[in-house]
């Protein structure tokens, strides 16, 4: 589960204006009317962290996830699916011809 | 073998039939060879082939490929139909026996394969592309199944060469029905896979599980997930096959390594999890590695020495902290307010520079804890964060909701002196002097909303009705020349809907006492007919007002020609007349009473014509209840028999009866009271559920009974006698955790006869001991005791006291008869 920094694209150390201006960058990036889910996330990130004190409170009950699968997947996160080339192809072909036989 | 030689032929037939049923092959391929001896019959002959097949399946089931292809090669000796059977060739395939296998293939004499043997066929155009066996050359060369097989494995050399397009057009010499569509499909899946994996994805799935190419389009699948899933699939999967995967994906060595080292892990135990997040915390991101492991320490708290190597030391408060998110998480509230308690204490070693902090966990501490105890929490977080505007707009309403007005007030000041412009902080002081029926005060904080917000409605309501208000005393202490002012200011406001209305028919009134009577009814009937709230209610407003300025009804009722007699009431100007007399009782209209009896006997009629809903009812008796007048709420319950079998009109019949008291209710009614509640709660009825539990609760707390005890009227008798309870049960909840706490301190901290020790010494009298030794509840009681005092927490009890009670406790208790 990304922290409300890392939706916005900030280090944690950020101040007020910095936070505004990685908002509205990110806004631009997804405005509503088009990528409405990822807006609210951009959203609820900051509406948690626009000043001294919703950060403090932030901080205080971020609870971080303790979910190993959610931790190994990002060690496997590779962007979208990869190309695959033909000599691959026929490798896996043998492979499923095996399982199949 | 002997003994069935000896059975004559018509035995051995059944026993072949019974055997061959059981599925006794073996006994029943001897049966029939000794049969093929005496007679060479070809359901003999049948039969043994039979067995034969028999004995090859399960044998080639058992993986005894060899087995399976020496008793299907018996079958064929003895079988008259010589089928073709692929699964021969599979098993051929399986044991390498390749020889035999071209022997089978070149014999096979077909010119259509594809049509004459499709399975076949599938089978061979699938093997054949795997390239393991050049099958082609066994086969009739230039038929259907040669060309397609040839198109299929170009397809796969433009693939090879990444010409996506040149294996299209060779994909497209393959026909719709061909055994080779599913390897089509996966082709297409492939050239999709980058461009769009969401069409990969649907042409994957259109493989069924029964066809030979579903691995192959399973593997290719796994290319498309993502997260714990492609994870959970990578796991699955043999070895060769995943690093087939991740050379396809490009990985690194070290998610390579990690991913073997997942597959070798039978079970991933709580060590290897926090083990591998930290070795593998560079591939992991070292923030996610951290917090995983920070959070994961609760389930693992063995690993704090291995965390604090990698990660640095964990700060004490920070402990806590986790330790309560994880206790919240699993709903386990006061063990969460517990740990916040002590993340509290570490944060209370330098207030000035926590103080933020505090206040913070103490507002998150009222989500946690008792409703009793909310307040108490809010107003300790402002002395560490004192304008934080919601906490003070949290206690006005809490108060406000318990019915605490001194309380209420008073917070209200504070806040009004903090936040002197916030307009629902004014808002909020405006309606408490409504309430109050101080209404000059009112109408300033009115008068200060509006100017801050000009076009405020409530505001500019309330001050409406403060200046017609004034213009009514001025009227009944017959100070005229004052009132048209008033009435001017009040339209001024310019409120919308029936107000203008309502100061015309005040202004009619005010010509009517001052000046002519017959000019006034003309202006009130002038007034009416602006009005657009019914003729029921205003007819109402009419009364009320005359009442309000002491003028004789009948004339005045004479005198207005246009009042209409003969009113209906539709749905919505009931619910408006409801909402009005709220308003009316709200704002303490002296008058109110008075009219209602003069119009009750139109209303009981207009209502005996209506058809009340439970909705309406329970606004109507609600707002009936609010002003006490038994008599319409009888007269409204009777007219709502259509819903009699709601718990909302059972509960209201025993609630008139009582007229609202709970000392009234009998046991019969509390009884009937507490199924009506079960039932609403069952049938979702929540309205109707608080009100019954809001009248038994004023029932069992008339009758002193602790509230919330469910059971009180069914197992008083279970109730466990703790003598000391009535003293500690005064304390919140967090005062007594902290004592708990205290307590297990001291269990650590010394031994058990210290421990005793130290609580013979609190005994003002040593005569006592015997005394405090056999009485187990005594020595919890002053342990109790004992760690409150070390946490100089103010209890009001002595060990005096305490011993007291424990001495009369014994005199009480029935010795045992032994």
């Amino acid at each position: 589960m990304k922290t409300a920094y890392e939706i916005l694209g900030i280090p944690p150390d950020q101040e007020d204006d910095a936070i505004k201006q990685a908002y509205l960058i990110k806004v631009k990036q997804y405005p509503p009317e088009q990528a409405s889910e990822q807006f609210q996330k951009i959203r609820s990130a900051y509406e948690a962290i626009k000043d001294k004190k919703s950060r403090i409170n932030y901080e205080l009950f971020y609870q971080p996830e303790a979910n190993f699968d959610k931790l190994l997947a990002r060690a496997f996160e590779n962007g979208p699916a990869t190309a695959i080339d033909g000599d691959s192809l026929i490798k896996l072909l043998r492979s499923g011809i095996e399982e199949s036989l | 073998m002997a003994s069935l030689t000896k059975l004559s032929t018509g035995i051995l037939q059944e026993k072949a039939a019974a055997s061959l049923a059981s599925g006794s092959y073996k006994v029943t391929q001897e049966i029939y060879k000794i049969l093929l001896k005496r007679e060479n019959k070809p359901r003999y002959r049948q039969g043994l082939a039979d067995c034969y097949m028999q004995r090859a399946r399960l044998s080639a089931e058992q993986g005894k490929y060899q087995e399976a292809i020496t008793f299907w090669e018996n079958h064929r000796d003895y079988s008259d139909t010589q089928e073709v059977n692929e699964h021969y060739v599979c098993w051929l395939l399986k044991a390498g026996q390749v020889a035999k296998l071209k022997a089978y293939l070149q014999n096979l004499n077909s010119e259509c394969l594809e049509k004459d043997y499709p399975q076949l066929a599938l089978l061979l155009g699938f093997v054949h592309l795997g390239g393991k066996i050049d099958l082609l050359q066994w086969l009739p060369e230039n038929t259907a199944f040669t060309m397609q097989t040839h198109a299929m494995q170009q397809a796969l050399a433009a693939l090879q060469h990444n010409d996506l397009a040149l294996m299209q057009r060779h994909l497209a010499k393959i026909p719709f029905r061909s055994v080779y569509r599913d390897f089509r499909t996966v082709l297409k899946a492939v050239s999709l896979l980058c461009e769009s994996p969401e069409k990969a994805s649907a042409l994957l799935a259109k493989i069924t599980p029964d066809s030979l190419y579903y691995p192959l389009g399973r593997l290719i699948a796994v290319l498309l997930l993502n997260g714990p899933q492609l994870t959970e699939a990578l796991l699955a999967l043999p070895q060769q096959q995943q690093l087939l995967i991740c050379k396809a994906k490009d990985w690194t060595p070290q998610q390579i390594k990690l991913l073997r080292t997942l597959s070798r892990q039978k079970h991933l135990s709580d060590k290897i999890k926090f083990d591998l997040a930290i070795q593998y915390q560079t591939l992991l991101g070292a923030d996610y590695a951290q917090r995983f492991c920070l959070a994961f320490l609760v389930e693992y708290p063995a690993g704090q020495r291995q965390y604090n190597k990698a990660f640095g030391a964990l700060p004490a408060f920070e402990k806590w902290r986790i330790l309560a998110l994880a206790a919240e998480a699993k709903n386990n509230m006061f063990e969460a307010l517990d740990y916040w308690d002590q993340g509290l204490e570490q944060l209370h070693t330098n207030k000035q520079h926590n103080a933020l902090k505090i206040a913070l966990i103490l507002r998150h501490m009222t989500n946690l804890c008792p409703a009793s105890e909310v307040i108490a929490y809010l107003l300790e977080s402002l002395e560490y964060d004192p304008e934080d505007r919601g906490t003070h707009l949290q206690i006005i309403k809490l108060y406000e909701q318990q019915g605490e007005k001194k309380q209420c007030r008073k917070s209200l000041e504070k806040a009004l002196a903090l936040f002197p412009g916030d307009i629902e902080f004014l808002g909020l002081a405006m309606q408490a002097a409504i309430i109050n029926q101080a209404f000059k005060k009112a109408a300033q904080y009115a008068d200060k909303i509006l100017r801050i917000d000009p076009v405020n409605t409530q505001a500019k309501q309330v001050l409406f009705n403060s200046h017609l208000n004034h213009a009514r005393k001025l009227l009944n202490s017959k100070k005229f020349h004052l009132v048209a002012k008033e009435i001017k200011h009040a339209e001024g406001l310019n409120l919308g809907r029936h107000y203008p209305a309502l100061a015309q028919i005040l202004n009619g009134f005010f010509i009517y006492m001052s000046e002519d009577q017959a000019q006034g009814a003309e202006l009130i009937e002038k007034g009416l007919k602006l009005s657009t709230e019914g003729d029921f209610i205003t007819r109402f407003r009419i009364i009320n007002e005359a009442l309000l300025l002491q003028i004789p009804l009948g004339p005045l009722l004479r005198k207005i020609s246009t009042l209409e007699k003969n009113y209906s009431l539709s749905n919505q100007e009931l619910n408006a007349f409801i909402k009005l007399l709220e308003e009316q009782h709200k704002e303490n209209n002296s008058a109110l009473i008075k009219t209602l009896d003069q119009l009750k006997k139109e209303f009981k009629s207009l209502l005996k014509n209506k058809q009340l809903k439970q909705e309406q009812l329970l606004d109507l008796m609600q707002c009936l209840n609010r002003i006490n007048h038994f008599e319409l709420m009888r007269h409204c319950l009777s007219c709502a028999k259509d819903i009699k079998s709601s718990q909302a009109w059972g509960f209201y019949k025993i609630y008139i009866t009582a007229l609202g008291k709970p000392a009234a209710v009998p046991p019969f009614g509390i009884q009937k009271l507490q199924q009506l509640y079960v039932q609403a709660k069952d049938q979702g009825q929540q309205r109707s559920a608080v009100l019954i539990s809001t009248f038994l609760e004023k029932i069992l707390h008339y009758h002193h009974i602790k509230i919330g005890n469910d059971d009180y009227f069914e197992d008083q008798e279970d109730d466990f006698y703790d003598p000391y309870e009535a003293i500690f049960e005064q304390l919140d909840s967090r005062t007594i955790a902290k004592v708990h706490r205290k307590i297990e301190n001291l269990y650590k901290s010394l031994a058990e006869d210290q421990l005793i020790m130290s609580l013979i010494e609190m005994l003002p009298d040593k005569k006592d001991i015997p005394l405090l030794l056999k009485d187990e509840d005594l020595i919890d009681a002053l342990l109790f005791l004992k760690a409150a005092q070390e946490l100089n927490l103010e209890i009001s009890i002595t060990a005096t006291e305490l011993l007291a009670i424990a001495k009369q406790n014994n005199e009480t208790s029935f010795p045992f008869p032994f």
